[in-house]
This record gives structure tokens, sequence and C-alpha cells, in this order.
């Protein structure tokens, strides 16, 4: 613990964490530690990671909090690094860890431990436009079955319901609603194991029937988070998305501001046959302690309050529109009452609360980049039907035990 | 009247000993630092597994030899060939016609055309590629509602296997043709006038003047510019990074594209240092061919 003068630092890419961080801990300093005279160098850097690594080779500082997104975090298991230099939170966390997610918690777990506390619940819902709906005389699918068929009906219309796109990590998501796993607890490859394959198989042959139905239609990564895609929705040629809670937020209202109203938020379409989840995750960024902290203790309990508590997440909430990962947070009536005007005064909240429970538990892997990059290089390929399903599989899954046979 | 200076008795040792040493030691002290022992380091570095934090671990060649039995290092291999060759076959030309204009003695308000063909060099490749990612959408861009005009297109820039490079060649062409206009306009305003006036009064055409005086002069000049476009293409990253990432399937992924995600996203610095030396090896061999091809660069080297 530090003396009467203590700065508390923190690098992250989103300045909606500096924002809130910021505004959450000089409430923090104030209840919590009105002994001590805190600073708070809370900063947006650029290509955040590769800085922190940059400075973990070359034995420069670190700050004392680090927002490391799920996407990055595979990086720093390469040879074990995030055990050398992270602080194992685990003990920290404690009975806490039961009221959060646990497919909040497990992304960040390596070797049993658990290295960053998540900062949103990143649940996936369908984001669809009620009126080309209404139009056509049809309901919103709650069933992958009845996503195929009144996307079959839109389809012929020229209106898709939803977009693939080429990112690993959308083929990786649908998987995980599905039921299948590309990684275990211990962090081995196990895409190939015969239930993962055919949840693999499965999430394919859905795509394949959608995008030759015209239910699904395909935005390539270049064009996927811009213009392209909203003028698309603007005009009607593409119904919905599936897409989790920070795409609202992130992407939908900065880009389609005059598009507030058009909007509505269901449940992402289940499995007919029973099996696999009622949602997904996609993105997430946890905050981790570096072990060169000189404040580990008072960045921990910074962390814990902001994060683990449920005014904290509240406010979280309120302040960024990441959705609350603590069961009791969810169920807060301050978050469940907010109404969104962008779709049409619906609470959100309701949609996500009720599946919260049903959020996958997943892992991660060194090798997960490997298997992210694969997918997406052959993903166009398989949308333009010059790989089938089998093949697009064994690719990928060769590139990566490929990976595994050089590195592991 | 004798004009010979009289000379200071130090003024000798100003032409000898170890001052010349001193006084172009600075680059080469920078030189070393920045260019010669990175390059050596990572010479070695292809020969060890390393992820930048740990100790290095001998491999030996098991580097390079993940490199050539990778589909994805020959596909990107193939891609960059295409950006090399799109730009010495079509940029240079095209840099020497904007040149030969913008040198014209009929043109008008030269400088101001000069100054407007010169502007893509000075912003950056970052910003150059965000825009062009939004021009060149297929749906929303500028690029394909002008081709609309005209009854053509959408065009998939960006979006298809088969146009990406030549939408990721567009961009690149913005930022290169201007640079290497400005080098042609310098080697032609280098060219003495009396030449051509000489040419003129023998008869010639201009054709023949560009033909038998302007490109000879000129090739010192076109050897620099072959070598710079040649190393610029081969290193090729900012555009493609920011415009597809590599996709669509690796598309118009390149050489350097391909050391960074394989590298150092992985943390795998051995591996990125074998793709770093292999294109190095390759990079100075089409310099020194180019050189030999084009003849040297003229100078004389007694200096």
């Amino acid at each position: 613990m530090g003396g009467d003068e203590v700065t508390i630092t923190m690098w992250t890419h989103d300045v909606q964490y500096v924002e809130f961080f910021t505004e959450v801990a000089n409430e923090w300093a104030a209840s919590e530690h009105p002994e001590i005279d805190f600073t708070f160098e809370f900063e947006i850097v650029p290509s955040l990671h590769d800085v922190v690594l940059a400075n973990i080779a070359g034995g420069q500082p670190l700050p004392d909090l680090v927002g490391i997104s799920e996407f990055h975090f595979p990086r720093y298991l390469v040879d074990d690094l995030i055990e050398d230099h992270f602080v194992d939170l685990t003990d920290r966390i404690g009975t806490d860890y039961d009221r959060v997610v646990q497919g909040r918690w497990s992304i960040y777990e390596w070797n049993g431990k658990t290295y960053a506390v998540e900062s949103a619940l990143s649940a996936v819902a369908y984001y669809y436009q009620p009126a080309i709906f209404e139009d056509e005389g049809l309901v919103p699918p709650e069933t992958w079955d009845e996503f195929l068929e009144s996307g079959a009906a839109l389809g012929v219309e020229g209106v898709a319901s939803g977009v693939l796109t080429d990112a690993g990590n959308v083929f990786e998501f649908y998987l995980h609603q599905r039921g299948g796993r590309v990684f275990n607890e211990a962090g081995d490859f196990v895409l190939g194991d015969p239930g993962n394959r055919q949840a693999a198989m499965d999430v394919l042959s859905l795509w394949r029937e959608g995008l030759d139905s015209g239910a699904f239609t395909v935005v390539l990564q270049s064009e996927f988070w811009g213009p392209s895609q909203i003028n698309a929705f603007d005009q009607g040629s593409i119904a919905g998305t599936i897409m989790p809670d920070w795409y609202a937020d992130a992407i939908l209202k900065p880009q389609a501001e005059h598009m507030a109203g058009h909007w509505a938020l269901a449940p992402m379409p289940v499995w007919s046959d029973g099996s696999g989840l009622a949602t997904t995750v996609y993105g997430g960024t946890g905050f981790a302690i570096t072990k060169a902290s000189p404040n580990i203790d008072l960045a921990w309990d910074l962390l814990r309050y902001s994060y683990l508590t449920v005014e904290g997440q509240v406010k979280r909430y309120q302040m960024t529109g990441y959705y609350p990962t603590l069961f009791e947070a969810l169920s807060d009536e301050r978050v469940l009452v907010i109404e969104d005007p962008y779709f049409s005064d619906q609470r959100l909240a309701e949609v996500y609360g009720a599946v919260a429970d049903q959020v996958p538990i997943w892992y991660q892997s060194p090798y997960r980049l490997a298997f992210l990059s694969s997918a997406a290089e052959n993903l166009p390929l398989f949308f333009d039907d010059d790989l089938n399903s089998e093949e697009f599989l064994d690719r990928v899954i060769q590139a990566v035990e490929t990976e595994i046979e050089f590195y592991g | 009247m004798r004009t010979s200076a009289r000379l200071t008795p130090g003024a000798n040792r100003l032409q000898g000993g170890r001052n010349p040493y001193l006084f172009v030691s600075p680059f080469f002290v920078l030189f070393a630092i920045f260019f010669l022992v990175p390059t050596l380091a990572s010479l070695v570095l292809a020969l060890y597994r390393w992820n930048g934090v740990a100790t290095p671990e001998w491999v030996g060649l098991s580097n390079f030899r993940r490199l050539f039995s990778d589909p994805v290092f020959w596909q990107v291999a193939r891609n960059t060939t295409f950006y090399t060759l799109a730009s010495v076959l079509i940029l240079i030309p095209l840099g020497l016609v904007l040149a030969l204009g913008l040198n014209a003695r009929a043109l008008r308000f030269k400088r101001m055309w000069r100054s407007i063909y010169f502007t893509p060099v000075v912003v950056s490749a970052a910003a150059t590629s965000l825009v062009f990612q939004i021009l060149l959408s297929r749906d929303a861009g500028l690029v394909n509602g002008l081709l609309g005009q005209f009854g053509l297109g959408p065009v998939p820039w960006l979006q298809s296997r088969a146009w990406v490079k030549v939408g990721v060649f567009m961009v690149v062409a913005w930022r290169t043709l201007p640079l290497l206009t400005v080098y042609f306009l310098a080697g032609l305003q280098a060219i003495p006038k009396e030449l051509h006036e000489a040419a003129m009064t023998d008869g010639a055409g201009s054709v023949r003047r560009f033909w038998y005086v302007t490109l000879p002069l000129l090739r010192p000049v076109v050897l620099f510019v072959l070598v710079v476009v040649t190393l610029n293409s081969i290193q090729l990253f900012d555009e493609v990074q920011i415009l597809t990432d590599g996709g669509p399937a690796n598309a118009s992924a390149t050489a350097m594209h391909y050391l960074y995600s394989r590298g150092f996203e992985r943390l795998r610095f051995g591996f990125a240092s074998s793709v770093a030396t292999l294109l190095f090896g390759i990079a100075l061999s089409a310099a020194l061919v180019e050189a030999r091809t084009l003849g040297g660069l003229g100078i004389d080297r007694e200096g």
C-alpha cells in the first residue's frame, strides 16, 4: 500500500473506460481511502497491446491496470507471459466468482488462474427492423429454422435477414452458441473432436442454407463496420444483424443516428432441436493488474469497487452502455427500467438479462489467433462456395495443428 | 596577376588524416545503430524461436522451413510480385509522362499544378487509406457512384478476391505517383536546355529529342526511381493493413503484412525475422540487378 500520495495508472483502448474509471476512482478514493492523496493517470494508448508487450520485452514501465481485450488475451498466453507479468486474481476474487456470469471469467483464465475482470456481458442478440418484417407479414424468428424460413421469404424480395462476415470470431461465436468449443480448459485444441466438429458443421450448414436462400448476406470485414452496411440497413436491403450488446452504442447509433426508432432487439434465434445455448458472446475487455505495479492492493481495490459491486456495474452501464456481468446488477431496477429511444423505448436489459445465465463458457489458448486467422482467411472461400463445410473445417483444423506442431 | 590563394599552414590537414572520417561519421554511426545492427540481429534472430521476452531458443533453419512450407506465404509472395510489377510497369512510365507535362514550356501556372500533384505525398498513408476505404465502398463509395453515372459497376473493390488488389493498388498509386513525378521533374530540369536546342537545330522533333537526349540523361533518375519503387512495393504494408487487413482470404496480403500478422501479432519474432531476412535478400538482389541492368548511376568514382 502506498503512503499519503499514490498514483494509479491505467492504459486502455477505449475512451469510455477512461471516463468511467475517472469518475468511479474519485468516488472510491473519497469513500474508501480518504487518507490517501490520489493521482489518477488513465490513458488511451494506441496499439495498446503492442506497447504493453514491447514494454514487457524492454523492461520498461507498465501501468497498474491494463484493459486487455479478449481478442488480444491469447498474445499474453504465449510462453505463459501472463503468469510472469500479471497478477493472479483468483484468490482476490474469491466468492465474487459466483456472482458473475461464469463465461465472462473463463476467457481470462489460464492454468486454473484468473487474470482479469470483464467489463461487459457482450451477449449477442438479434437487431432487426420491425417495419420490414411487418410489411411482409412476418415476425422476428425465435429459432434458426424460423430464421431460415422467414429469411427465405424476405430473400425473395432481395432483403437479407442477417449478415455474415469473414471474421474468425463471428464463426467462433456461432459455434459457441451451438455448444461447440475450439479450445478446452487446458488450452488444448479440440475443434477436431467429434462433438465440436459436428457443432461446427451444423453452423456451416445453417450458413450455407441461409446464403443460398438469401436469408444471410455477406459483408466482408473491410466494409463490415463502416457506411456500406449502414447504407444497406437504411435502404432496407438488410433487415437485421446478429451482434452483441455493444454494437448499438459503438456502431449503430453513431453511424445511423437517423434510424432511431427503426430498430428493435430480440433474443438470438436458438437451435430448434433444443441443444446449444440461448445466446453467445462477442468481444469484451478485462482489466488486469500488472505485477510491476507498486500499488497492487490499491489497484485491486479500485477494480473490485468498480467492477464487482452492483453500484459500480450499474454506473458502468449508465455511462458506457456495457451491460453488467453481475447477476444482481443485471436484475437491478436501475438497469431494467432504462428505455432506449433508439429502440423505440424498448428495455434492452430485459432481453440480455433473460439470457445472461446462458452465456457460453469457453477458453483461450495461445493458438487462438492462429485459429481466428485461418477461419478468417478461409471464410470468403466458403461464402463463395469454393470450399464446402468439410473442406473449410479441415483447412482450419490443419492450419492450427500445424502451428501447434511447430511451436508446441 | 596571380590568382592563387595563399593557404594557411593548417589547410592541408583538412584534406587528410582523420578529419574526413570525422565529418562523415555521424551518418555512419546512425546507419550502424539504426540499420546495420538491427539487420544483423534480425539475420541471427531468424535462427531462433523468440517471443520477445524470454531467452531466444536455437531452432536453426526451422523458421525458414516453416516459411517455405506455408501456402499462405506463397500466396502473399504472388501478391507482392503483382504490386511490384504493377508499380514498375505502370507507375514509373506514368510518373515520367506527368513530369514531362508539368515541365512543358506551354504549361501555365506550373507551381500551382506541381503543388496540387504533390499533395497526396504529404498526407499519411493511414489517413489516405481510411478515406479510400470509404471511397471504394461497394454500395456507398464515390468511385462506384461515378462509375454508375456511366452505366458501369458497382465494382466490389475491397470485397472481391478478384478486384481487391486493384483497389489496393489504386491507393498505392495515389500516394506514390506524385513522388515519382517529382523525382522525374527534378531530373528533367537538370538536363541542360542547350542540349535540346542543339538537337532542335539539327532538326530533331520532340520524340527524337525525348529518345536521344532526355531519356539517356534521365537514366540515373530512372534507376533511382526503379529501386525506390521496387523496395517500397516489397515493403508494402500500411495500405493493406488499413484497407483490407490482407483480406479477403489473403487476396490482398503482402509479405510485410504476413510478417506482421504471423510474427508480431503472435509474438513469433524469430519467424518474423526469417521473413524479414528473406525480404532483405530479395530487395538487395533486386536493387543490384536493376543497378547492373541500367549500367550503374554514372557517378564519377574519382569524386
